[in-house]
């Protein structure tokens, strides 16, 4: 079984890849990547390391979300110009990829070896489950991580939109 | 599982990235292609981690990092390709 689980993934891994660099329109391509790294995060779950499978399809879903965000800008601007109505379609499929998303991250929670096994968080509250995971050593750098990157974003969209008034 | 299969997966698809970052012009393809590269090299460090001859979690402490710098460097892909699409405008 993680034999067949292995060659799925590194089919699906390569393939992605492949048509990446064969593929010419951005949206083909921006699919293409987020193919590629599902079935990275899948060879992830073979590794026995479902916080990383986790964070991946979190990672995903924030990838997607500005990749929807962009062709929806494009697809608006094509209606414009070409007159197709395709943006309501666009719409519904953000709307079904983040559900998606969501049913993945949830599977994701329910099959970890924590929460099967009746692992240390299983006897804990919510708010001692949240307290236990965002206190730790490692995790404590990542959230100050996380914080610098916002303020990065920010920045950067302060940027663009200054730049675009000029 | 064996660690080679991992590992020769990963080689594989940096092989790819590498491949794509040199020969295309596209910026947002390069993009995607260092997110390639850095998935690449997630995957290697975290087979390492699992069944090296050390095997702890700093792997997967140093791929958590690994993902925020992708996710950081996808969004800065995304501004540059604005910022081109505005000056063809």
């Amino acid at each position: 079984m993680e034999l067949i689980i292995f060659f799925l993934g590194a089919v699906l891994t390569i393939g992605g890849a492949v048509f990446l660099i064969n593929l010419t329109q951005v949206r083909q391509m921006a699919w293409s990547l987020t193919i590629s790294l599902v079935s990275l995060a899948g060879l992830f779950y073979l590794l026995d390391t479902p916080l990383l499978v986790g964070l991946q399809l979190f990672f995903i879903g924030g990838l997607l979300s500005t990749i929807m965000f962009v062709a929806l800008r494009k697809t608006e601007s094509l209606d414009d110009e070409e007159g197709l109505q395709g943006s309501h379609t666009y719409r519904v499929v953000c709307f079904v990829g983040v559900a998606v998303f969501l049913v993945c991250l949830l599977v994701v929670i329910y099959l970890s070896p924590a929460s099967a096994a009746g692992g240390p968080f299983q006897s804990l509250s919510f708010g001692q489950f949240v307290h236990k995971l965002t206190s730790t050593s490692y995790l404590f750098p990542l959230e100050l991580l996380l914080l610098l990157w916002g303020t990065v974003l920010m920045s950067t969209m302060m940027f663009a939109k200054k730049k675009e008034r000029s | 599982m064996l660690l080679i299969s991992f590992v020769a997966l990963s080689a594989v698809l940096f092989c790819l990235g590498l491949f794509a970052v040199l020969t295309k012009r596209n910026p947002i393809l390069r993009v995607f292609a260092l997110e390639l590269m850095m998935g690449a090299a997630s995957l290697n460090i975290v087979s390492f981690a699992r069944f090296g001859p050390f095997a702890n979690v700093d792997g997967q402490i140093f791929t958590l990092f690994f993902m925020m710098l992708m996710l950081a460097q996808a969004v800065v892909g995304v501004i540059v390709w604005f910022i081109l699409d505005q000056r063809h405008l």
